[in-house]
């Protein structure tokens, strides 16, 4: 039985990715500046090094940003590193929340639905089942944990269509439901869930808690929940992106731009805009896209926030 | 705390999902096809498709159009190829002319020959007529057609005292010159994302890559003309005289850095150009599509048809919808109202209503129509596009930015698409004729 | 334990399993069975083709046709190519911009989180436009500059089309690997790196010697999701495609079964190629897992 993974170092055997502040009691509280000394990590030389992976990751951004800044014609006239002559950020930005009755933020809101519920309620269900399958004992347990994992591996693209044919038996083709209901399954979050749920849900607390009289479903939501908060939040983060991301589901599954989420309805303006002559949605696409990254920066900002706190210290004690 | 609420919302979520899952699985209510009698359902990319709808549901109160916007490309035709499998298609669908073939071949579309037939047999010329009507069926209307034209920036040449070519042989010299007075200037493009510029000009030099004999096709993308119009490009291509670009970011950034100063495209470029790079106003002009023999010739590059779905729910609707738009003075002038649009009706009574639409400051007052009149009579007749098209265009699509580098041959890149166009129609089972 | 409980362990089991394993019939499983039906059959019609379609049994056909094109079987080295730039640029590289965020010499650390982890937050398209436009000879001015120091490289030739493949993924995923890391790092122990201090172990050793082994498991779930991502390849291709399609439309197995279904409209064929893909990827994460196993108990 594993009963070290309370206090003691993480086994290493069970693989849990972001294995979270367990053992706070004797120290490391916020981590507080230790000094170590070498005479390649200096303070500049670390600082330095990762200035230069942020330049590499945040220097194609510039494009993104600074094209939202142009006028159409400096879109292709000007460099795409330099700023444009006019500065139409403002102009962009109302025309992108005004185009087609503003279109755009029902998009918005749509991919809210699709990602955030969708990525929520499917984060619940993975918690629910890797939890059953990490401590719950039941016949033809890992057979049917393998037909879990053979959903990890079958190409998403690849299912988009059978997937449409049969929502369209089901008449749910051009629905709401045609692109959330897939979105609420997450077989590598259930792959992921049992293993944090064998790292931070010490089965010596769920005894107790049998001891104590109370049900399977009761531990569950009140004692193991909790401590699989990190869990959580890093399967959401996973299926939340998946679902942001996802592009020919919607496209098959979708014709009513109403139900569009942001990606696809991106996707639209671009595809025509060069090809069919209205380069005016070249530029909404360009805008469309900045905007449209802002709220995953705030979800990352909070869910920051929520992995840095102590999640499970109090829940062991 | 944040903690617990989080928590104590989740577990009520997961207790609602378990209720639900346990009353019998995923809902499937939604739309059971409650269709009302003069619905149509109408899928398009082509610009002004909204402004037609709209005019359409305006003088004709007993039929509804429902226009849903679509992306154009690839990925639009395989949604609408789905669409049929799963019988989930709109009433009226857009296909350009291309793609309609294969459509047509993989029962994916209404035969139109009682309803449309005698209307396309009488606006459209014969030219236009074979590019929908196959197998003697008549599969979709003509919106507009797309003769090829010469676009070029009059001040240049004006002022490297360059001539506008009339044969190939003076194109070629006018890429050499172009080259010359400005060292990043090409006088042409040769598109690497796009077969369908390079097809409309083996169709001007008078190669048939597809054809058919009594039940049988025949496939011949390497034929004489089409190796002649290969070996001609390919050159250019690889000597720089042209540029090797995509159609769309590339290509339209190049001309607005002044580094495409000519180029042949179809009449709707007009427009494209107007549009996407204002600023250049008053400096470009319009002249006939070069030729090989000094006769005029021409072919189409683009256009598209209407077309109606097969398991369509409305086909009499469709076909009147599709009537008003292709064929109507007042439709045709909706697809323009916009006032950017140079799109070229394929029925010649109409192109007054478009021309009158379109503003001519921009080529500095020239009359495109006239140009793009002439070149539509010098249509090349007899071209039809084949059974398996997406195969075709991308066994050239994969191999022409090779052309530039000087790795491959233009003309070979058209015998490897011959293979693998024979290849898939005989997978199909379709005939081939020897 | 009493049967008791056994039976309350089951039936909780049950319930906690349902809504998972409702939706993922409706959503995965049901859709595999109709690709696996699909790919036993072909779509045939006859002369002009005119004349409407069948479908015709063609028992394994498509699987055949699949493994005995060249295309398809070229699209699996492609994948081994890539997988050996790939794999330990990103895990490595992630890895030691986790260390240097966990030395506590790093000043601005929130930012540098961010930033790292930004990327992964544009949407596909964008990033499409953003590196075609960066890998397009006469527009980049990253090709601009870099030839101006005498270094001509072809970002969308089909010799460079795995490193330039690389790049974008690397771009796209580094940060989120950090994350994932330097949130594993957090949990090592402080009294185990003080220990190695006391020992007078550097920085650099404690970090290689002390806090890499600790967040093994974490790296090993990278790993295998990275690879198990990577036989999946098919956005950051998609995207030199589109800037330069010499490549070629087939360069990988998902772009193979894309090509089948969407440009050929032959479904069987991308069912088949489909399925020898997951077939493909099951054995290989059998293989890592399997690996990082025997390792981590070595």
């Amino acid at each position: 039985m594993t009963k070290t993974t309370t206090l003691s170092a993480p086994a290493p055997t069970a693989a849990a990715p972001d294995r979270k502040s367990r053992s706070r009691p004797t120290g490391r509280s916020p981590r507080s500046p230790r000094k170590r000394s070498s005479a390649l990590l200096s303070k500049t030389g670390v600082t330095a090094m990762l200035g230069l992976a942020a330049l590499y990751t945040l220097l194609p951004m510039l494009w993104l940003v600074l094209s939202s800044t142009k006028s159409r014609k400096d879109l292709f006239a000007t460099n795409g590193f330099a700023p444009g002559k006019d500065f139409a950020l403002f102009d962009n930005l109302s025309h992108l929340f005004q185009v087609d009755n503003g279109i755009y933020l029902r998009w918005l809101a749509n991919t809210v639905l699709y990602a955030g519920v969708g990525a929520l309620l499917a984060t619940v269900f993975s918690v629910a089942a890797g939890y059953a399958f990490d401590k719950l004992a039941f016949p033809g347990k890992e057979k049917l944990f393998s037909f879990v994992l053979l959903g990890v591996m079958v190409p998403g693209t690849a299912m988009a269509i059978p997937l449409y044919l049969i929502a369209a038996k089901a008449g749910l083709v051009n629905t709401f439901w045609g692109v959330f209901v897939p979105g609420l399954v997450f077989p590598f979050g259930v792959y992921l869930a049992r293993v944090f749920s064998a790292a931070y849900v010490p089965n010596e607390v769920l005894e107790a808690a049998r001891m104590d009289g109370a049900g399977e479903f009761k531990a569950f939501c009140r004692i193991a929940f909790p401590m699989l908060a990190p869990a959580f939040v890093t399967i959401f983060l996973f299926q939340f992106t998946q679902i942001w991301n996802s592009f020919f589901l919607p496209l098959v599954m979708l014709s009513d731009k109403h139900l569009y989420p942001v990606n696809l309805g991106l996707y639209v303006w671009y595809s025509s805009a060069l090809s069919q002559g209205h380069p005016q949605d070249y530029l909404l696409a360009v805008v469309g896209s900045l905007v449209s990254v802002a709220p995953l920066i705030v979800l990352f900002l909070m869910l920051q926030r929520y992995w840095k706190s102590g999640m499970t210290a109090g829940a062991v004690k | 705390m944040f903690r617990r609420r989080l928590t104590a919302m989740v577990c009520s979520v997961a207790a609602l999902g378990l209720l639900a899952t346990g009353c019998g699985g995923t809902d499937n209510g939604g739309s059971a096809a409650e269709k009302k009698t003069g619905e149509v359902t109408f899928w398009s990319f082509v610009k002004g498709s909204d402004k037609v709808a709209e005019a359409f549901n305006r003088t004709h109160p007993d039929i509804k159009v429902n226009f849903e916007t679509v992306p154009s490309g690839q990925e639009y035709y395989s949604k609408l190829s789905n669409a049929v499998k799963a019988g989930t298609v709109p009433d009226v669908a857009v296909v350009e002319y291309p793609q309609l073939p294969e459509f047509a071949t993989q029962g994916k579309l209404e035969s139109l020959d009682g309803t449309l037939g005698p209307l396309v047999d009488k606006r459209f010329p014969q030219s236009t007529r074979k590019l929908v009507q196959l197998g003697g069926k008549t599969w979709g209307v003509p919106r507009d057609a797309a003769p090829l034209m010469l676009y070029y920036r009059n001040d240049f040449f004006k002022t490297h005292k360059i001539d506008v070519p009339k044969t190939w042989a003076e194109y070629r010299n006018m890429t050499e010159r172009v080259k010359k007075a400005d060292p990043k200037a090409r006088g042409g493009v040769l598109y690497t994302d796009n077969p369908g510029l390079l097809s409309a000009l083996t169709w001007q030099a008078g190669s048939q890559w597809f054809s058919t004999k009594k039940d049988a096709w025949k496939v011949s993308l390497d034929d004489a003309p089409s190796r002649k119009v290969a070996d001609f490009w390919g050159d250019l291509a690889r000597k720089d005289l042209v540029s090797s670009l995509s159609s769309l970011d590339p290509f339209w950034t190049s001309v607005q850095q002044n580094r495409t100063v000519a180029y042949v495209c179809a009449s709707w470029c007009a427009g494209a150009q107007q549009a996407t790079v204002a600023d250049q106003k008053g400096k470009w002009a319009v002249a006939p599509v070069p030729t090989w023999d000094g006769k005029p010739a021409s072919a189409m590059y683009g256009g598209s048809s209407f077309v109606v779905p097969k398991g369509a729910k409305n086909s009499g609707a469709a076909a009147e919808f599709i009537k008003w738009i292709t064929t109507d003075p007042v439709g045709m002038k909706a697809w323009v109202s916009s006032g950017t649009s140079s799109m070229f009706p394929a029925d010649p009574e109409l192109v007054p209503v478009t021309k009158s639409a379109f503003p001519t400051d921009y080529f500095g007052g020239q009359d495109v129509y006239a140009v793009g009149s002439k070149s539509y009579d010098a249509v090349v007749p007899g071209w039809t596009w084949g059974p398996v098209m997406g195969t075709t265009n991308t066994a050239i699509i994969d191999q022409l930015p090779k052309v530039a580098e000087g790795n491959v041959k233009l003309s070979d890149v058209l015998t490897g698409a011959q293979k693998a166009t024979v290849k898939d129609i005989q997978h199909r089972g379709m005939t081939l004729a020897p | 334990m009493a049967s008791l409980s056994a039976r309350a362990q089951r039936r909780t089991a049950a319930m906690l399993l349902a809504p998972f394993f409702v939706l993922f019939s409706a959503v995965t499983v049901a859709p595999l069975l109709y690709a696996g039906w699909m790919s036993l059959f072909t779509t045939r019609t006859s002369g002009l083709g005119f004349g409407g379609t069948e479908e015709v049994f063609a028992g394994l056909d498509n699987y055949v046709r699949a493994l005995s094109d060249p295309a398809f079987r070229d699209g699996f080295i492609t994948i081994a190519a890539y997988v050996a730039i790939y794999i330990p640029v990103m895990i490595g590289g992630a890895l030691a911009l986790a260390l240097l965020l966990d030395s506590a010499l790093v000043k601005a650390r929130a930012f540098f989180q961010l930033a790292l982890f930004l990327p992964h937050a544009v949407p596909g398209l964008i990033a499409a436009l953003i590196w075609v436009y960066l890998y397009t000879p006469g527009l980049s001015p990253v090709i601009g500059f870099l030839s101006a120091g005498g270094l001509d490289i072809s970002f969308l030739s089909a010799d460079n089309a795995v490193f330039s493949a690389a790049n974008i993924a690397v771009w796209e995923w580094i940060g989120y690997n950090m994350v994932i890391f330097y949130a594993a790092l957090q949990a090592v122990p402080g009294e185990t790196l003080d220990a190695a201090k006391i020992d007078g172990a550097g920085g650099i050793r404690t970090a290689l010697s002390i806090k890499v082994p600790m967040i093994r498991p974490a790296i090993a779930l990278s790993v295998l999701f990275t690879v198990i991502g990577s036989v999946q390849l098919f956005t950051e291709p998609k995207v030199i495609y589109s800037a330069s399609s010499s490549i070629g439309s087939s360069w990988t197995p998902n772009m193979y079964v894309q090509a089948a279904a969407f440009t050929h409209n032959d479904f069987g064929l991308a069912a088949a190629a489909s399925l020898l893909i997951a077939l493909f990827a099951a054995v290989l994460s059998f293989l890592v897992t399997r690996f990082s196993r025997s390792r981590s108990q070595a």
